[in-house]
């Protein structure tokens, strides 16, 4: 086990260093630059220059890059040229806006999600083809409009939650739900869907296998069938989806953040990439790979429990 | 349902691509003293704040959609195809340095260097789209890699480099056409990704600029006067939501055909229904009245049907079987003939769809057909157990030996864990494992064939079952292992008095272990006897050809004789004698009328008028025909 | 769908299965009711509380705006609510236009030509961090504003010296004229917003912090960056009579639809409204206050022709005037709140003509341009920013009719905006922007050293003169020279002015003095008051 976790981490360092390099080179082409951006209305190009020199932004871009990774390495993501502030910190706090959203979701989704589809392999007919129009709804309703109608139905028209904003859950914790519910119910209805679909198929391959027939056949009760035999098979499969969709949701929630103005990574990053902020953006790149990073290993991890053919490697 | 999407799908593009001749107004010419008007006569969806209208904005607005679709998709399969092609073809370090991009790119945070390249290139969206396009690229990559490796080994593939084709051609020729479709599914399905990103970007107002209008950015501009047009939402959400839900339900039906065309012979030939089969249900005799039997297992006038996608099918009628105490009955006949549906019906697990149509199935003196599911289930593992076919998939595969038996004794005698632990040791012990202690500590899938075979006869045994109905379960071992589960069951039945019903095609399994068998073909009993009497004298021509057919000992290098044609499938059944097209004795009286059980001699049963002319060795008559 | 051909060989008792389903659904069910119990517990809370006027001592204000920055040095005058909560001005820009002593206790010119300016200071007065205010922090604060390169730095070029000259006494010499220093040193003009000089040695941590000697100090454990801002009283603030509230929460909203149905829920108590939603705000009995102050419409940057030569020609600049139908477009878009205009200074400001300079006529439009040798017209690339999309759009469709076609680029983020404007590769830019006397507008708007908003730093001889021998003048003098400059303007049609619009600030009934004042086209935060 341990040794699994330290090979994955090994694999995993060159891969975040060719993605951190690759955002690096692609910053750098952008038209306009940090120093212009922080500039601004003073803009000159004789103040422009002496800005750039003394941010280090006329040193070759590999110097610069080296420069950027060896202090990341170290937890310091340097300071945000445009607003001044420490990019780590800043990251740090906009990331638990969005992991509370994400996970808030990945938690409804499989809550949600696995019932249903459980739901709909045990009881086909009608309800299953219900589970399978509403896996299809959610997966074709683009969420930044999702939200928008969420926000004119539940904050607009019936005003009973809050349309925008977040509060931390450290400050008031019914505040911090009360504020996640429009945002997660967006992001959720997708992710129900994919994982409605995906237990759904998942539980009918199980159940169709030979083994289900034998422990039926002597005596195994039909509860027992589906939720310790069948559930426990059909997670195998599901968890690998979880984790695709875990890092889906991430993306996702650039734009539902967007709409719900939530202080969150996704309003970072595309605030930060739109103003050359080039420390922020190389940040949230960098955050963004780790969460890809990890949620990997996460779900190799959790396959290999799951799974007892994987877990004597 | 995909024919709906594709028409969708074209109807947006005509819609799109033709908007210069059908669109009612000019997207971008303003009419300010109608702005935010809702849909009227006018403006059938209605117009926006500059008074634009809506209709002819999101008939212009799918170009740049469309486009941007296209060029992602276009991107990923120029990329996508030849790097899986080469990674899965070549191997090697090939292989390799592809499997090594593509779990970067699957680390990449694609979000976040679609902003980086809008502000890169000014926010021109082709930019963005062949980005989106490079990203999705190693994806389909390994789909194509893992496809390639599949087809790569096959016979023709051989063949066609033997040939002196190029590489390349192979490839192009022969390696592509066979993986279109798990490529048209990704392809399908990331379009719907793709135009979802596209939305998304426009929505935030990067890519495709104002006036110009994208559907996103309709969303972005509904999304000002929420307060005062609401309905202005509405008509671009629609237009994209049922545009990627098409992409999406194209996708879906890709691979239901994909995966659909192994089984299509199968499912044609269930669907297709017999007229014949009927006729001759309704055509049959009554069964005849018996007494009561004072049989463990008494099945009398049996119909099974299950449900195909053509509608309900026969697959077993007219049963009679009994089964004694502490007897041992073989049930055999080639496949398909409705042996194991048999056994199924009596554990009453068959198929969903499947029922019980006609006749009893007495069971401990009580009919299982009458009883409500919650009984039967009662009656299953104490009662009557199952041990099936194939070992390797009759356990589960995720938790340990010890502990499935754990459950499984658990429910049929209460005490401490550790006294149940101890009854699940000696089950163990009683299929003779070595090792009980070792064996309850390991998964499934370290046990080999015999030795999960034995495991599964203990689970079967942990209710203490009076029935053990033993599904070909010796057909997936090696030949010694086969003896030695055999001798196991029959040790078992004779120590525990145990009955079996045992279901096979083996004739030698038959005659090792059953005490009286019964013939099966095409859902009918053909002939039923005590095991030796069968064997020395069968008195239905099916019988003596499958006998025939079976190797024997005595007689070598002599060609098996084998009987012409194959068993028909459930609801193509013949009129008549279901084998009379196969059979070397038919007459004409085969051919119409439904043919009685007879029994010609005390307890040996056939269903065949010419019974007498039956012999084995090929003397059937007309002798040679099955040479 | 593999599954589907599977399960034909499912089992189809499963009552008991049917039964625990049923249960996970009643679960599922359980666990949304309670979601939606408690959200709707909350807004009724959030509700009740505009409703019933809450305990008086939390004001919370939602804010169109992330603040850039929180330092009065570099964060953006659109945001000035952030730091009046903390900061004190030198004056007091008051809501009758008139100018109050507030940090500076007087200030006058010394000698003629607006040359020199003297500010005498407040004596006894701390900052938040317990430093002290003395004329060398006022000299410190001056040199650090001029040098920091934000919004007001551009006022503050020609300050030469900052002398100390006692402790009470700050003495600003100048390299040329400039008659607005008073104005440059309000609250909403930032310059004023004096920062405890020991904050200045270290003015990283004015990025996330505040350190002014202001009514309010930012409560950094209650603040959550990019969201909501809370702000407490300033326990050594010194002068307790304007601290009307117990904590001060900005909320950021960035949204207007949703800003004001945080205010209609009591979520908010003020908000910044705009055209779109003002009709919604007055049916829902809000107080709705506004004063027009922005005019909107396009620059045209490149007045020497270097990007698009047809630009060179003035007779072209002034058919472009003539060609956008200023009542329809301001009508269309701006309802009953906004007023057209072909100036850039609102009617009884400095510098107004009262004539009228072009009517809407096409026809003319088209004669000028023909005369100049463009009857097909020409395209040019356009800049807008997220306010000024809509005008741009309309204005081009005008300007399409008579052959002149808008290439449009938008920018919802401002920054980009700004870049945009100023690189030089845009022939024109959409403009919203917030008139001001003349003498402030030379340096940010239309002087050549206007580096953001004249990009391509076209000059105009007469303009420069009047504007200088204005800056030197006296209020009389300057008034006549002003009224030149905005014809001139107007005439060479450096601009193609369409509407002025007005500022909006929604309120709730707990709260007066919310207003804004064409004097005065800007609220401020601490004048707001429990009602």
């Amino acid at each position: 086990m341990v040794r699994l976790i330290i090979r994955r981490i090994l694999i995993s360092i060159p891969l975040v260093v060719v993605v951190t390099l690759l955002t690096f080179l692609l910053q750098s082409l952008a038209p306009g630059d940090t120093a212009r951006a922080i500039l601004g209305e003073s803009y000159t190009p004789e103040a422009h220059a002496q800005l750039s020199h003394e941010l280090g932004l006329d040193r070759p871009m590999l110097v610069q890059y080296w420069d950027w990774l060896t202090h990341a390495f170290r937890g310091d993501l340097g300071v945000s040229p445009i607003s001044g502030i420490d990019v780590a910190p800043e990251i740090a706090n906009r990331l638990s806006v969005t992991l509370s959203l994400t996970v808030g979701t990945a938690i409804l989704a499989v809550v949600i999600g696995v019932g249903l589809g459980v739901l709909s392999a045990v009881r086909r007919g009608r309800l299953g083809r219900a589970v399978d129009v509403i896996s299809l709804v959610g997966f074709a309703l683009p969420n930044f409009w999702l939200a928008l109608v969420l926000v004119t139905v539940f904050a607009v028209a019936i005003p009973v939650l809050p349309a925008t904003g977040y509060m931390p859950l450290a400050d008031s914790p019914g505040g911090w739900l009360v504020s996640l519910v429009l945002p997660v119910a967006t992001l959720a209805t997708s992710a129900v869907a994919v994982m409605a679909k995906q237990t759904r198929d998942a539980m009918l391959d199980v159940l169709s296998r030979g083994f289900v027939h034998s422990l039926r056949a002597n005596g195994v009760s039909e509860t027992s069938i589906i939720f310790r035999h069948g559930l426990r098979n059909a997670a195998i499969p599901v968890v690998t989806v979880l984790g695709l969709l875990f890092v889906n949701l991430a993306s996702g929630s650039v734009l539902v953040e967007a709409v719900f103005a939530m202080p969150g990574l996704g309003g970072l990053a595309v605030q930060a990439s739109t103003q050359h902020d080039l420390p922020t953006v190389q940040g949230v790149a960098l955050v963004f790979t780790l969460i890809v990073v990890v949620v990997n290993l996460v779900v190799d991890l959790a396959y290999g429990w799951l799974n007892p053919k994987v877990r004597v490697r | 349902m995909a024919a709906i999407a594709i028409g969708y799908l074209v109807v947006v593009t005509v819609a799109a691509v033709g908007a210069g001749w059908l669109a009612p107004y000019d997207p971008v010419s303003t009419d300010l003293d109608h702005v935010l008007s809702g849909p009227s006569a006018q403006h059938l969806l209605g117009t926006d704040a500059l008074g634009r209208d809506l209709l002819s904005r999101l008939m212009y607005g799918g170009q740049a959609s469309l486009a941007g679709v296209a060029q992602a998709v276009v991107t990923m399969l120029v990329i996508g195809i030849p790097l899986g092609l080469l990674a899965g073809y070549a191997g090697g370090w090939a292989d390799r340095v592809v499997t090594w991009i593509v779990d970067v790119a699957l680390a990449v945070p694609v979000i976040v260097v679609l902003l980086m390249v809008l502000a890169v290139f000014r926010n021109n969206q082709t930019a963005a789209m062949l980005a989106l396009g490079i990203l999705g690229a190693p994806d389909l990559a390994r789909i194509v890699r893992g496809s390639t490796l599949a087809v790569r080994n096959e016979l023709y593939i051989s063949a066609a480099r033997l040939t002196g084709l190029t590489s390349v051609r192979i490839m192009a020729r022969h390696v592509l056409p066979r993986i279109t479709g798990p490529i048209v599914v990704r392809a399908s399905l990331f379009a719907g990704g793709a135009l979802l990103a596209q939305s998304g970007l426009s929505y935030l107002g990067l890519g495709v600029q104002p006036p110009a209008p994208t559907w996103g950015g309709m969303v972005a501009d509904a999304s000002t006067v929420i307060e005062q047009q609401p309905w202005s939402l509405i008509p671009p959400g629609i237009v994209l939501g049922l545009a990627i839900l098409s992409f999406g339900l194209i996708g879906d039906a890709m691979r239901d055909a994909a995966a659909d065309r192994s089984s299509r012979q199968v499912v044609k030939a269930s669907a297709r229904r017999s007229s014949s089969g009927d006729v001759v249900t309704k055509t049959q005799a009554p069964a005849p009245v018996e007494p009561e039997s004072t049989a463990l297992l008494s099945l009398r006038g049996v119909g099974i049907e299950l449900a195909t996608p053509a509608g309900q099918s026969t697959v077993a009628e007219n049963l009679d079987l009994d089964v004694q105490s502490g007897e041992i009955v073989g049930l055999v006949g080639e496949s398909g003939c409705g042996k194991s549906m048999t056994g199924r019906a009596v554990l009453g697990l068959l198929p969903e769809g499947g029922r019980v149509n006609a006749g009893r199935i007495v069971f401990e003196g009580r009919d299982l057909t009458t009883m409500s599911p919650r009984e039967i289930r009662r009656s299953r593992g104490a009662g009557m157990a199952l041990v099936s076919q194939d070992p390797s998939d009759s356990l589960d595969p995720v938790f340990r030996v010890g502990h499935q038996l754990d459950e499984l004794v658990r429910k049929y005698h209460k005490g401490s864990r550790k006294e149940i632990r101890a009854r699940g040791l000696e089950l163990l012990r009683s299929v003779s494992l070595p090792d009980p202690e070792a064996v309850a500590r390991r998964y499934p899938h370290e046990l080999s064939g015999g030795m999960a075979q034995r495991v599964a006869i203990a689970f079967a045994l942990a209710g203490s079952p009076s029935l053990l109905i033993a599904d070909e379960p010796t057909t997936a071992l090696d030949v010694t292992v086969q003896a030695e589960i055999l001798d196991l069951l029959r040790g078992l039945s004779s120590t525990t008095g145990m009955a079996i019903m045992f279901i096979t095609h083996d004739w030698g399994v038959v005659a090792d272990l059953c005490d009286r068998a019964y013939v099966m073909y095409a859902g009918h009993v053909m002939e039923s006897s005590p095991v030796g009497r069968m064997f020395a004298n069968p008195l239905h021509p099916y019988t003596a050809g499958l006998l025939d057919s079976t190797p024997r000992r005595d007689v070598r290098r002599q060609l098996l004789p084998s009987i012409p044609g194959t068993v028909p499938s459930a609801g193509e059944w013949p009129t008549g004698c279901h084998f009379h097209p196969r059979c070397p004795l038919a007459t004409s009286v085969c051919e119409v009328t439904a043919i009685p059980m007879a029994e010609p001699e005390s307890n040996h049963h056939t269903r065949c008028i010419h019974h007498t002319q039956v012999r084995r060795g090929g003397g059937n008559g007309r002798s040679g025909a099955l040479a | 769908m593999n599954g589907v051909n599977h399960s034909r060989s499912r089992i189809a008792e499963v009552r008991s299965a049917r039964w625990r389903a049923g249960r996970l659904v009643a679960l599922l069910i359980a666990v949304i009711v309670i979601m939606v119990t408690a959200g709707a517990c909350y807004g009724q809370r959030a509700g009740g509380a505009g409703a019933s006027g809450e305990p008086a001592d939390q004001l919370n204000i939602g804010s169109g705006f992330v603040p850039n920055s929180l330092d009065p040095a570099k964060i953006n005058a659109a945001m000035a609510w952030y730091v009046n909560l903390a900061y004190d001005p030198l004056i007091y820009w008051a809501p009758d236009g008139k100018l109050q002593p507030r940090l500076a206790t007087s200030w006058k010119y010394l000698g003629e030509g607006n040359r020199v300016f003297e500010l005498k200071l407040r004596e006894n007065v701390t900052f938040s961090d317990g430093s002290p205010f003395t004329a060398d922090v006022v000299k410190k604060n001056i040199e650090y504003f001029r040098d920091a390169g934000g919004e007001s730095a551009a006022s503050l070029t020609s300050v030469e010296a900052v002398d100390a000259v006692d402790r009470s006494t700050v003495r600003i010499t100048l390299s040329s004229p400039d008659p607005s220093l008073p104005m440059v040193f309000t609250q909403n003009r930032l310059a004023g917003n004096m920062i405890s000089g020991k904050a200045i040695d270290n003015p990283g941590l004015l990025a996330t912090a505040t350190a002014g000697a202001g009514p309010y100090v930012l409560s950094e454990d209650e603040t959550v960056a990019s969201d909501h801002y809370t702000y407490k009283p300033n326990p050594s603030y010194w002068n307790k009579q304007d601290v009307h509230y117990g904590k001060v929460v900005i909320k950021v909203l960035p949204n207007p639809n949703t800003a004001l149905s945080a205010l209609k829920t009591g979520q908010v108590d003020v908000i910044q409204g705009q055209y779109t939603t003002a009709g919604a705000a007055e049916s829902a009995g809000l107080n709705v206050a506004h004063a027009p102050q922005v005019f909107t419409g396009l620059a045209l940057a490149d007045r020497a022709g270097e990007l698009v030569p047809p630009l060179a020609d003035v007779r072209v600049r002034r058919a472009l005037n003539f060609a956008v139908d200023r009542k329809k477009i301001t009508g269309g878009l701006f309802g009953e709140y906004g007023t057209p205009t072909e100036q850039i200074v609102l009617s009884g400001q400095d510098g107004y003509n009262d004539k009228s300079f072009y009517s809407y006529d096409p026809e003319q439009a088209r004669r000028l341009l023909a005369e100049a040798g463009y009857a097909d017209g020409f395209s040019l690339k356009v800049v807008s920013s997220a306010n000024t999309s809509a005008i741009a759009q309309a204005i081009a469709d005008d300007l399409g009719k008579v052959g002149v076609r808008l290439e449009l680029t938008n920018h919802n983020d401002p920054t980009n905006y700004l870049r945009d404007v100023a690189g030089g590769e845009f022939a024109a830019y959409a403009i919203g922007f917030g008139t001001m006397p003349v003498h402030l507008m030379g340096p940010r708007l239309f002087l050549p050293s206007a580096a953001q908003f004249n990009p391509m730093r076209s000059s105009d001889p007469s303009i420069e003169s009047w504007y200088r021998d204005a800056a030197a003048a006296d209020a009389k003098g300057r008034a006549e020279l002003d009224r030149r400059i905005v014809a001139r303007l107007a005439e060479e049609a450096w601009f193609v002015p369409v509407s002025f619009i007005p500022v909006f600030m929604y309120s709730s009934t707990s709260v007066t003095g919310v207003e804004l004042t064409p004097q005065r086209p800007a609220s401020n935060p601490v004048e707001w008051r429990p009602s």
